[in-house]
């Protein structure tokens, strides 16, 4: 099977191009075999190399507990719980915002880069800091072979992304998605926890999944927040990839969120990201 | 179809709280409360690096943490490192120093009684062959290449043969089979060479 739900006219359609997209957070990550004697003798080194452009270290600490849940009834795991730190760099604006991360967990290499409405970043700046850095880090940690790519983008729709579209403290929605809003039976609003989630598999060949979720953010409460997001996960074969198989995998990966995108948000929301 | 953040109903109520408020009368406590037990976390990491990572420290088990809720610090449990839980990105460095600290005192035979009984329940959780062997200095030694393809052989000044794995041997790739050569090798677990540095060329018997 290869790509499945598209609508074959939307894909005929020249490609947009969007001025001011609600994107919020693009994410692109790597995998690798690292053991830890290795990552951990290598580390400090590699620390030095990332700080010349990432000068911010900001470890992310989590105190983790595992519970899990058996006829409804939350249960302590028996695993113990673990501390875990994650290394992670950031490079911040004038103003302290932080613009670009860089995680760098034992068996992988992350890149987050953050967007706001003022700062117009693109997928092709991110692309450009995976290809600087991919091939430093395989070569540094001797990472043979990439496992797994994962590409990450988390749309966020609220009074500042989406202003002609809040009405009354409400946000239109039926105006922005075409997806995920019709719900059976009369209702006056959507209101939180709303939370959908969707994965379909895209290709078997590399094995593709892409990830869709339209969620409430529970974490804002002065405004109505609505996140979408869209993540493509794509496994190599068995042999793995080279640096530049995984970026090509990369731009696969965005050109598949870049379909999705055409067709979930609404003719009237792409008019008003691709506006000035 | 809206969707509205203003008038949604308040979805996180702590319950705790409304009751405490509700319930007015007093509450006597019939007996002492138990002791509410200090959580317990792992930090999964089997290495601590020590010199920026060119050496580590082996753990022979995974570090327990213990987490005290009142002053939310937690305590390495046996290593006697204490810090607060803000600052757990400092743990790996703070075993390190500890280690060091009381490896330097142990050495110079100035440990406490206290830190002498820490020492003991720190040797039980790391690896220490390995660490001395890990940051013994290379010795001089000297020998003779024996051959160099399609395995490479030497034999040392007391006669031991030995067989040399491809990185170390790369070192020895100016000489000929026959050379007398002298050289500062770091040795391994079971004397194994690891690596052959600052080399020199002897004359022949």
């Amino acid at each position: 099977m290869n790509l499945v739900w598209m609508d074959a006219e939307t894909l005929k359609q020249p490609r947009r191009h969007y001025i001011r997209p609600p994107i919020a957070e693009r994410v692109a990550t790597v995998w690798g075999n690292i053991d830890e004697e290795h990552f951990l003798t290598n580390f400090e080194s590699w620390r030095e190399q990332v700080q010349r452009a990432y000068p911010h270290y900001e470890p992310h600490k989590e105190w983790l507990i595992m519970v899990k849940e058996r006829d409804g009834v939350p249960l302590y795991d028996t695993l113990q719980p673990e501390l875990r730190i994650t290394h992670r760099f950031a490079r911040k604006s004038d103003d302290g915002r932080r613009e670009f991360g860089m995680r760098c967990p034992q068996d992988s290499l992350a890149f987050h880069l953050f967007t706001r409405p003022d700062v117009r970043h693109g997928y092709a700046t991110l692309f450009g800091e995976i290809q600087a850095w991919l091939p430093q880090w395989m070569r540094h940690f001797s990472v043979q072979q990439v496992t797994k790519v994962n590409l990450y983008y988390a749309n966020l729709i609220d009074p500042e992304t989406a202003k002609p579209f809040v009405d009354n403290g409400q946000l239109e929605l039926q105006k922005v998605l075409r997806s995920f809003l019709a719900l059976p039976g009369a209702h006056e609003a959507l209101i939180p926890p709303y939370d959908c989630t969707a994965t379909v598999l895209l290709s078997e060949n590399p094995k593709s999944v892409l990830t869709f979720r339209i969620h409430g953010d529970t974490e804002t409460r002065l405004q109505p927040t609505v996140r979408v997001d869209f993540g493509v996960e794509i496994f190599p074969e068995k042999a793995g990839l080279d640096a530049d198989g995984a970026l090509r995998l990369f731009d696969y990966a965005h050109e598949r969120i870049l379909e999705r995108f055409e067709l979930v948000f609404t003719e009237e929301a792409k008019q008003f990201f691709s506006s000035e | 179809m809206t969707y509205s953040a203003a008038d949604r109903p308040d979805t996180q109520i702590d319950f705790r709280q409304e009751v405490a408020r509700g319930l007015r009368s007093q509450l006597v406590a019939r007996q002492e409360p138990a002791k509410v037990e200090r959580p317990r976390y792992m930090f999964r990491q089997r290495y601590v690096p020590i010199e920026g990572g060119r050496l580590l420290l082996r753990l022979t088990a995974f570090p327990q943490l213990e987490v005290d809720p009142a002053t939310m610090e937690f305590e390495a449990v046996n290593w006697g490192v204490r810090l607060p839980c803000s600052k757990a990105e400092e743990l790996p460095k703070m075993l390190a120093r500890r280690f060091l600290d009381l490896f330097s005192k142990a050495d110079a035979e100035m440990l406490s009684t206290e830190e002498e009984a820490c020492w003991l329940k720190v040797l039980d959780q790391v690896d220490f062959t390995a660490f001395c062997i890990d940051r013994a200095a290379p010795h001089y030694l000297e020998g003779t290449l024996l051959q160099l393809e399609p395995i490479c052989r030497v034999e040392w000044h007391d006669g031991v043969r030995q067989k040399l794995d491809g990185s170390v041997a790369c070192t020895l790739q100016s000489l000929y089979p026959g050379d007398r050569f002298g050289a500062y090798v770091k040795l391994g677990r079971d004397n194994v060479v690891r690596f052959i540095e600052r080399l020199v060329l002897l004359p022949s018997v």
